[in-house]
């Protein structure tokens, strides 16, 4: 059977993972590291992701992109905050998928995400030896419907089949669960890059089920990098710097220096920031002592914006803190000292420290990965829903169909009425949230049922079922019960790619077919490069016939340059050193098939020699 | 179409929000309540009681709030009809394309119960006074 | 009484093998999940005797864990799509059936709904002098609301007893509710008249409406308390 990878997609670092018999294991890449940076730049027209496009992210601003998790399922008008501190262009219309300018060009989250997770596969792939298209991603639980429809769309413009969107405190509770295998009550508190989750659950003999869960999807890691990079741009603005907000380089180097200052101030009690002037455009340098102490002062209030929905998800899952017997940390975020002391005090206990936080949650993935492919019964995930589910009622109030924090799949029926006397249309208007009012949720989907058999004002029953799967994905439909009409949607969120969009930028996307291909082609000639490097070793190893030292070292270089085109991705790159390494080697070879021949011939007769 | 645009204005402004004093002169209060979401809603009318015509209505909703919308146009409408007529509330038979958004079904009832109780604590107040006043019978 | 009649339609046919199926969640036969019976309520998913009210939530978890191993679709993922549609659709109904029943008002309500035909049918008098107190004490909200200075003192001190006295008669309530359970168990047990059954059913009925209007008004008092605007304005 085909491996099903698990997906950690990331706002800072994305990784994969699989599992080796019953142990999971994050998937190490050409290049020997675990985690992929989620950044994405164009290098003549074609993206490269991972550690070569973050180190482009100050050289090559305008082709560069990163945290595009924050924009998955978002609207313009959600984006307000990133906007100001981020340097990229961003465009679209009020209720309309964002587009993102990068090299020239405008694309929307799930198609950026989809290159990252393309990386990811490809990874995976070199790995096996083998094509991998089936993958269970993992987002942030307190995403809503239209950021994980988002999160689908990128696995399906991938070429990933996605078996199942898991909640990211969820997946690493499952990791946690399989090494310790305890039962009890755990507190998951994630804090990653952009998303902040807390989950509740309840582990009892292989069941994990989530009791409550509450977040912000707006509340990361890189908060606390706005939160420096404003007091950066302020004293810099003081000593008469002019104009840097709008001039991307810049941003892009003051970010760079909050982000390293903030991982400085995890380990050390101070650290110094320095941004040459070069750098700002202008000819003093910046340069600055930071304490610990002043970090905490700078995103104290950040950091505190995490205890609320702790404290919502205790009452949520009628628990205090005492009866919590572990907390967990998920998220690179969680390594700032500030955060593990406001959880310690709003728990009332020290968290549990075993975990590697940004490992954890891929583990996870490929844990549920096994369970869906049917290797595992003695676990079992009972995930909920994070958000309320409703439909806008007449006066503008929400009535919920389905409360947070109901375990899913689920489904859930109300009879509904019409206000006008004859009305023969109603509208449907889907919502998720917790506010009482329809315009202080998020608006998911949006349709009317025609053809109502017109009656009375409040005599027609219009029923509306709303059914979740286990993805968390919603469909909703509305029937009217006299004359049967109903209408089904699968909700196509307003911020989200539809579906024929989607089939478009698949066909689209030349580069898609061609990434596979190169993907095929990449893993062939990897082997291809294995064979002949296998050969070129034991040929030099030879006593048999005598390597000039010239020659010698020419073999060598080249076998060095094909061990670096292997560590690549480049199938053609790959493919030119193995001919290169070839043609240095073929002397070498044709000496040692002749000193064999010429062996062969010593000991026997002629005779014996043509026969065989 | 003038009906729709009303209705529109209904749900955006509701009018007719307030209460009377209830031992004032004509007036009746209707207290009924929609035990699915809590609401509970006061529904007042001010009657001319020589014309049995009623000349003002005031409302107030506790809860869900989802019935403010038809409680505002069920007290514009009820202005100026005779109790009778008010009691009658008949559906008109328009056809309406508008697309609205659909209501709770006990939302639905909640503002013309409102409208019969405050009818009958009306005409309850009205037969007492007449009782107290030893039977006087009022003009026609 | 809405329970599972057995071999009259062919909904009780394996839709795999054509044998009859008892109404249980896997064919006895071959083995393969069914789709839900129609006319199962929750107690019968969850393996409980028929309308029992007073239930030990010990007891609900293990049948809802239980079940969940069984049906859930993540187990059901390399079978045929139409297994994989029954499996979502069964561990739809047992999340449903186990989130209304493990709570005490949530299963009140759906007892009501078993048992009473149609709602309309049973429009109760509304219970005119609580509502009347609520609007009375919802006014005084509005009032504190507009109030400054000593008066605004004096409301908030006497408001507080309020929200006290409120919440007191709501813990009564769901007092009176898990007593009203027991009766009812031993009723069902007994075989008791349609009479008192009816009429204990009406009680439950009215400690629900009850404790819902009180709900609202308390939430309206702990908003302004709280200095926060009133809930949906």
């Amino acid at each position: 059977m085909s491996h099903i990878v698990g997906i950690d997609l990331g706002t800072t670092n994305s990784l994969v993972a699989y599992m080796d018999g019953r142990i999971p294991r994050v998937i190490v890449g050409p290049d020997g590291s675990k985690l992929v940076p989620s950044v994405i730049s164009f290098e003549d027209g074609r993206p490269v992701i991972g550690e070569r496009a973050k180190a482009r992210r100050i050289t090559r601003v305008k082709s560069t992109v990163y945290s595009v998790k924050r924009f998955m399922g978002k609207g313009i008008e959600d984006l307000s905050s990133d906007l100001a501190y981020l340097p990229f262009h961003i465009s679209g219309n009020e209720q309309e998928i964002v587009r993102i300018k990068v090299a020239e060009r405008d694309y929307t989250p799930p198609e950026l995400s989809a290159m990252i997770l393309r990386e990811l596969k490809t990874r995976a792939e070199i790995f096996f030896g083998e094509t991998v298209t089936k993958a269970v991603i993992t987002v942030p639980a307190y995403f809503n419907d239209a950021q994980r429809q988002a999160t689908k769309d990128a696995g399906k413009l991938a070429g990933l089949e996605v078996l199942r969107i898991v909640n990211e405190p969820t997946a690493a509770c499952l990791a946690y669960g399989l090494q310790q295998r305890h039962d009890g009550i755990v507190a998951v508190y994630d804090l990653g890059g952009g998303t902040f989750d807390i989950s509740i659950l309840k582990l009892k003999d292989g069941i994990f089920e989530v009791l409550s869960t509450s977040g912000d999807t707006m509340l990361g890691g890189d908060d606390l990098d706005y939160g420096l990079m404003e007091l950066i741009l302020n004293e810099v603005e003081a000593t008469g710097g002019q104009g840097l907000r709008s001039r991307a380089e810049v941003l892009e180097r003051v970010r760079t220096a909050a982000e390293e200052a903030k991982v400085a101030l995890s380990e050390a009690e101070e650290t110094e920031i320095v941004i040459e002037g070069e750098g700002l455009g202008s000819d003093l340098d910046y340069r600055r002592l930071l304490t610990r102490a002043e970090f905490e002062a700078l995103v104290g209030d950040l950091v505190q914006k995490t205890v609320r929905p702790c404290l919502q998800a205790l009452e949520d899952a009628r628990l205090t803190p005492e009866e919590i017997d572990e907390v967990l940390l998920v998220g690179c975020s969680t390594r700032v000292p500030m955060v593990r002391r406001t959880v310690a005090e709003t728990f009332g206990r020290e968290p549990h420290g075993e975990l590697n936080p940004e490992e954890v949650v891929a583990l996870g993935a490929a844990i549920q990965a096994d369970i869906l492919a049917g290797n595992n019964q003695e676990l079992l995930l009972l995930d909920i829903t994070p958000l309320s589910l409703g439909i806008e009622t007449m006066g503008g109030v929400v009535s919920t169909l389905i409360p947070r924090n109901t375990t899913i799949p689920t489904r859930a029926t109300e009879a509904f009425t019409t206000f006008l006397d004859g009305q023969v249309n109603v509208e449907i208007h889907v919502l998720q949230g917790e506010r009482e009012l329809a315009r202080d949720c998020r608006s998911l989907a949006r349709f009317t049922l025609r053809g109502i058999a017109p009656q009375p004002a409040g005599v027609p029953r219009i029923e509306v079922t709303f059914h979740i799967d286990a993805n968390g994905i919603l469909d909703v439909t509305a029937r009217d019960q006299r004359s049967g009409k109903a209408q089904t949607i699968e909700v196509a969120p307003s911020y989200g790619l539809t579906e024929d969009e989607v089939e478009r930028m698949l066909k689209d996307s030349i580069e898609h077919a061609e990434a596979d291909l190169s993907t095929r082609l990449l893993i062939e000639t990897r082997s291809e490069a294995d064979t002949i490097l296998n050969a070129t070793a034991r040929a030099l190893a030879t006593d048999e016939v005598e390597i000039p030292a010239e020659e010698r070292s020419a073999i060598e270089e080249a076998v060095s340059r094909l061990e670096e085109a292997k560590a690549g991705l480049d199938h053609r790159r790959l493919r030119d050193e193995i001919e290169r390494l070839n043609a240095a080697t073929r002397p070498l070879a044709e000496r040692i098939m002749d000193a064999a021949l010429q062996a062969a011939l010593k000991d026997r007769p002629f005779s014996e020699i043509l026969d065989s | 179409m003038a009906y729709s645009d009303k209705v529109i204005d209904h749900y955006k402004n509701p009018r007719n929000v307030g209460s009377f004093s209830k031992s004032e002169q004509g007036v009746g209060t209707g207290i009924v309540g929609a035990p699915e979401c809590g609401d509970v809603m006061k529904l007042q009318i001010k009657v001319n009681e020589k014309t049995e015509v009623i000349e003002e209505a005031r409302f107030k909703t506790f809860g869900c709030g989802s019935a403010i919308a038809s409680s505002s146009l069920i007290t514009e409408w009820v202005k100026g009809k005779s109790i009778e007529e008010a009691l009658a509330i008949k559906n008109t038979e328009i056809v309406s394309e508008l697309s609205l958004p659909p209501v709770k079904i006990h939302c639905s009832v909640l503002a013309e119960d409102a409208i019969k109780a405050a009818i009958a604590d009306y005409k309850k107040k009205t037969d007492q006074a007449g009782n107290e006043t030893h039977g006087h019978h009022r003009d026609q | 009484m809405a329970t599972i009649e057995t071999n009259k339609h062919t909904d009780h046919l394996c839709w795999s093998c054509y044998q009859p199926t008892g109404g249980k969640p896997f064919c006895p036969d071959c083995a393969t999940i069914l789709p839900v019976p129609p006319q199962s309520n929750y107690f019968s998913i969850l393996g409980l005797d028929a309308k029992r009210m007073s239930l030990e939530p010990e007891r609900l978890e293990e049948a809802f864990y239980a079940l969940s191993r069984q049906v859930h679709p993540d187990h059901y993922q390399s079978r045929s799509p139409k297994e994989r549609q029954i499996a979502e659709e069964r561990a739809a109904v047992v999340n449903v059936a186990y989130r209304t029943l493990r709570d005490p008002i949530a299963r009140t309500e759906y007892l009501l709904e078993l048992e009473t035909s149609s709602p309309q049918e049973h429009r109760d008098q509304p219970p005119a002098e609580l509502l009347s107190q609520l609007i009375e004490i919802e006014e005084i909200v509005e009032a504190y609301r507009g109030s400054a200075g000593a008066e605004r003192g004096a409301l908030k001190d006497f408001l507080k007893e309020v929200h006290r006295s409120l919440e007191a008669r709501r813990e009564a309530t769901e007092t009176e509710l898990h007593e009203a359970f027991e009766l009812w168990d031993r009723l069902v047990a007994e075989e008791g008249s349609e009479e008192a059954k009816a009429s204990l059913l009406k009680r439950l009925r009215e400690l629900l409406h009850h404790r819902s209007y009180l709900t609202t008004t308390i939430r309206d008092l702990s908003a302004a308390l709280a200095g926060e605007p009133r809930p949906g304005s």
